[in-house]
């Protein structure tokens, strides 16, 4: 356990790096830069070039590579020319938003997914199977920006039962903000949803005809124990699995979901920071992200391990 | 008369697949006494495992049916319970030993938690006190070291420990019937002998009655007091062990005994086995089903099911020239009319 956590920490390491290098090259390839945007339009080149020395973007790309590694390596992730705040905070303060979606998303699909899954493998070929069948489908071929508009257009525009864009605030109480974000982690949380039923069912279904599980019913269990204890312990790994690959999906749709629904987390920071060429924001975003992506596997392989009592930790 | 503990009349369990119905367990009757070790053998797919399931109405696919038939025990008709008394009948009054030890317990919860679990599924007791009961069960099933056993997960265990396990918590809610299937089959030779006698053992000293299917008639001998022979879901012969030892009377009986490798044979011999295969359960109609592959068939057996007769006190036969009046014998060409 410990020497994966090490490993995993020393994996770190060239992933950043590539991040890192990967991410500063296309901010530098992408049209403009900070110093164009922030002189506007129609500018005097001579001050777009006076900024760029301020900026130390006269310097040559692999040396301004190398002051930004070195700044990283003092903690200093740069500031944000944009909202003119360090970089660490910015995404400190935003962060949370992001996984607040995230998690909720993931959870309810969690929970709905396999619960749908397992009744579906239950009765096989009842109604219920057959929504789960098509559900799957949809869920996993539509997509999310198109789920999300309509939603916003049904659940926003016609019925106004819910607003449309933000997150609210805590001062109008908790509804405000559940309310926000229904909608958005809704969204977000269908296409896993139908991927965690469409697994559970076919886990389950290889499941419940093992002989051990005719065993406990031969043993007198409560069919309820039988099912939701045994038979679903043993369907999990699985699932497990899938949960980690949609963490991650999840994470990423919670990105495009953010600016769909004006959700103020690190989706909408990152696109405002692509819009307004604000370097350092973008490169302290994604490799956040790419951290992120990291833990998430690293929490999956040790619930991993924790289920399956054959890997001695 | 001895009181019955489980009675079994023209019990059918069909299996309804795609390609047909399959007559897995036919209108077989018997019944059980308190006590008592019946043997159940025959080929493998003649309905052996599929009939002992249907006691407890626990069939494996949801495509098998009990169409037919009863089941009473301990006085009680099984198929009227509902859910809650079947449930609390399995396991309690009645439990069951499968064939594959491997396979039957759970991968994922160790020995522990599964024998607690049965125990508080059947008795409102606290986890200690069940605990010590079931590290009780384990030292009387001969587990060596049973405290560390309980606290072991299965994978972590052999086989024939594995089959201790399962006996161990067959024996647990102390049930009136024990329905060992294929018990020993997946064993070593010497483990099979220690498991057959401790189910002997444990017979002795609770009481309870022992239902065991096999297809090696050397475990029937050795210890089972009535015996079933099954072919192709319905019982052809059944009697007293040493009835049926010395005096067989179904062809297909015969056929068995001649399969069954004995101490005195020489290695080079070939066993001797019986010409061809079971029948397709989805093919049987009228006639014998044995008759495809009986020497002594005559037209009679194509045309009629042959009935169970008793051919002498408590030894019932289904054959066309079997009964109190005519006598077919081993080896004798078939000289009756058919
Ligand atoms: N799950 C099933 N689906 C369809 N048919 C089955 C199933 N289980 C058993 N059968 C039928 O029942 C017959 C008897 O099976 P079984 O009782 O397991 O035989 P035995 O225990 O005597 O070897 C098989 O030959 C097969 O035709
Ligand atoms: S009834 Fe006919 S076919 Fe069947 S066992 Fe007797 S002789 Fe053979
Ligand atoms: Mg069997």
């Amino acid at each position: 356990m410990i020497r994966l956590i090490w490993k995993r920490l020393l994996q770190l390491i060239p992933t950043v790096l590539i991040v890192l290098s990967v991410t500063f090259v296309i901010t530098r390839i992408i049209p403009g830069n900070p110093a164009s945007v922030l002189a506007g339009p129609e500018a005097d080149p001579r001050l777009i070039a006076e900024l760029e020395a301020k900026m130390g973007l006269d310097k040559s790309i692999p040396e301004q590579f190398l002051i930004y590694v070195s700044d990283i390596f003092k903690g200093d992730f740069g500031t944000s020319l944009n909202y003119n705040e360090p970089v660490f905070q910015l995404i400190l303060s935003r962060i949370p938003k992001t996984l607040m979606i995230t998690f909720t998303g993931l959870i309810v699909a969690l929970i709905l997914g396999t619960l749908l899954g397992t009744v579906s493998a239950l009765r096989q070929n009842s109604w219920i199977d057959h929504f789960c069948t098509v559900f799957s489908l949809l869920g996993a071929s539509l997509p999310v920006f198109w789920i999300g508009i309509m939603s916003i257009f049904l659940f926003s525009v016609k019925l106004g039962w819910l607003p449309t864009m933000g997150m609210g605030s805590i001062q109008n109480g908790l509804w405000d903000i559940l309310s926000h974000m229904l909608l958005p982690c809704l969204c977000l949380s269908l296409a896993p949803m139908a991927t965690f039923a469409r697994t559970t069912r076919s886990s389950m279904l290889d499941t419940v005809n093992n002989d051990y599980i005719r065993a406990l019913r031969a043993r007198g269990l409560k069919e309820r124990k039988v099912i939701w204890k045994h038979a679903f312990k043993n369907a999990l790994p699985p699932i497990i699995s899938v949960l980690g690959v949609q963490l991650g999906i999840c994470f990423s749709g919670a990105i495009l979901t953010e600016n769909i629904f004006s959700w103020p987390g690190m989706g909408t920071m990152i696109s405002t920071a692509i819009n307004t060429r604000d370097y350092a924001l973008i490169q302290g975003a994604i490799l956040t992200l790419a951290v992120v992506n990291v833990a998430v596997s690293l929490i999956m392989d040790i619930i991993y391990m924790l289920i399956n009592p054959k890997i001695k930790i | 008369m001895e009181e019955k503990l489980l009675e079994i009349s023209g019990l059918r369990t069909y299996f309804f697949t795609k390609s047909g119905v399959a007559k897995a367990v036919d209108g077989v009757s018997f019944d059980m006494t308190q006590g008592e070790t019946l043997g159940v053998v025959g080929e493998s797919g003649c309905g052996k495992s599929v009939m002992s399931a249907s006691i407890i109405r626990l069939l494996a696919s949801k495509s098998g049916k009990i169409v037919d038939g009863t089941v009473t025990f301990n006085g009680t008709d099984v198929s009227k319970l509902s859910r809650e008394e079947l449930r609390k009948l399995r396991g309690s009054d009645v439990a069951m030993i499968f064939q594959d030890p491997m396979t039957t317990l759970d991968p994922v919860f160790k020995v522990s938690d599964q024998m607690i679990e049965m125990l508080q599924a059947h008795r409102n007791i606290d986890r200690k006190t069940a605990a010590k009961e079931c590290i009780q069960a384990l030292a009387d099933v001969g587990i060596p070291d049973p405290h560390k056993r309980f606290d072991s997960y299965p994978f972590e265990l052999s086989g024939g420990m594995c089959q201790r396990v399962a006996i161990a918590m067959a024996i647990l809610a102390r049930p009136k019937l024990i329905i060992a299937d294929e018990p020993t089959t997946a064993l070593d030779v010497t483990m099979q002998a220690q498991i057959l006698k401790l189910l002997k053992d444990l017979q002795e000293k609770y009481g309870t009655s022992i239902l065991i299917i096999t297809h090696n008639l050397g475990v029937v001998w050795q210890i089972c007091d009535n015996v079933m022979v099954m072919y192709a879901g319905k019982v052809v012969e059944k009697a007293n062990v040493r009835e049926l030892y010395s005096n067989p009377k179904h062809p297909y009986t015969w056929g068995l005994m001649d399969s069954m490798p004995s101490l005195n044979d020489t290695p080079k011999e070939p066993l001797s086995t019986i010409d061809g295969i079971p029948p397709d359960l989805r093919l049987v109609g009228k006639g014998c089903n044995f008759r495809a592959r009986c020497r002594y068939a005559k037209q009679c057996c194509e045309d009629t099911e042959p009935e169970m007769v008793e051919v002498s006190d408590g030894h019932f036969v289904a054959c066309h020239f079997q009964s109190k009046t005519t006598n077919l014998v081993k080896g004798e060409e078939n000289r009756n009319d058919g």
